[in-house]
């Protein structure tokens, strides 16, 4: 009789990591939730830091993450593997982080109220960061971040979240002015 | 603060949040399922309890059902009993009569 493992159980050392994602990949597209599972594992810290990025409370990165998963999990037949999975798996998160900020309302009143912000250094500063960016549109504050946080060039910002490379210039040239403008006034 | 520490800032400005060692778990709980999985899954939950009821009630029905049987038997026997002593008795009647 036929042995038949797991797709996350079947895998040898020897395969290689591009190799192992793609097993992993089509398993998770035949339904295999322990591959799925695998998958999740391999990009779960990128998604968390990338989320980080925008949000500063754990629930909201949280959030964001899950619902990265389960739209991979639900979207999975329409990435093509041209290229590689983290790559999809980033653009997935990005889109969804960009959505949260654009409907996010109360940016300003969040900061206003008594909630810890999350940095590891100082957080008077940090929150003067915080105070900056929510003068900044989110689609300007998403560039930025992308732009001077991740340090991503214009060109993958660009083929990532699916816009063209002028509206990424366009909005990170008004964001840095808006920025030089608030400096200006507080100085 | 200048443009420059804007940007070291921004270069810094990171929550780094880790997931904890369950967040693939709670992922895989949250996953949807089909109809066929659904169904599979329903009917490994209540495929026990309908079979031990199942049971139940045949053996409730097996039970009720001959107390019921020999009730009926002994009530048309005796019914019987009546009905065919009457004949008799009206045999042993009319013999006497005829005599």
């Amino acid at each position: 009789m036929e042995l038949v493992l797991p797709i996350a159980m079947a895998m040898t050392d020897t395969d290689s990591p591009d190799a192992v994602e793609a097993q992993l990949v089509a398993a998770s597209r035949r339904g295999d939730e322990a591959a799925f599972a695998s998958l999740v594992r391999r990009h779960q810290s990128r998604v968390f830091r990338l989320a980080g990025r925008f949000f500063r409370r754990l629930e909201d990165v949280e959030d964001v993450a899950q619902e990265t998963f389960l739209t991979a999990w639900r979207r999975l037949s329409t990435y093509e593997a041209r290229a590689p999975f983290e790559h999809w798996i980033t653009r997935v998160c990005l889109r969804l982080c960009y959505a949260r900020l654009a409907s996010e309302r109360r940016r300003e009143e969040r900061l206003e109220s008594s909630e810890p912000v999350a940095s590891p250094h100082d957080p008077v500063v940090a929150i003067d960061v915080e105070r900056l960016l929510a003068t900044l549109a989110p689609a300007d504050r998403f560039v930025l971040l992308l732009l001077d946080g991740e340090g991503w060039s214009v060109k993958e910002i660009a083929e990532r979240i699916g816009w063209t490379a002028t509206n990424v210039k366009v909005r990170a040239f008004r964001a840095r002015r808006r920025l030089r403008r608030v400096l200006e006034e507080g100085s | 603060m200048t443009e420059d520490d804007v940007r070291r800032l921004l270069r810094e400005h990171h929550a780094r949040f880790e997931p904890d060692a369950h967040f693939a778990d709670r992922i895989v709980a949250r996953l949807p399922r089909n109809e066929a999985w659904s169904f599979g899954w329903a009917a490994r939950r209540v495929l026990p309890v309908s079979l031990a009821l199942a049971l139940v009630l045949t053996i409730a029905v097996v039970v009720t059902g001959r107390s019921a049987s020999g009730t009926a038997e002994s009530a048309s026997v005796s019914a019987f009993s009546t009905n065919v002593s009457d004949p008799l008795e009206w045999l042993l009647e009319s013999r006497q009569e005829l005599r």
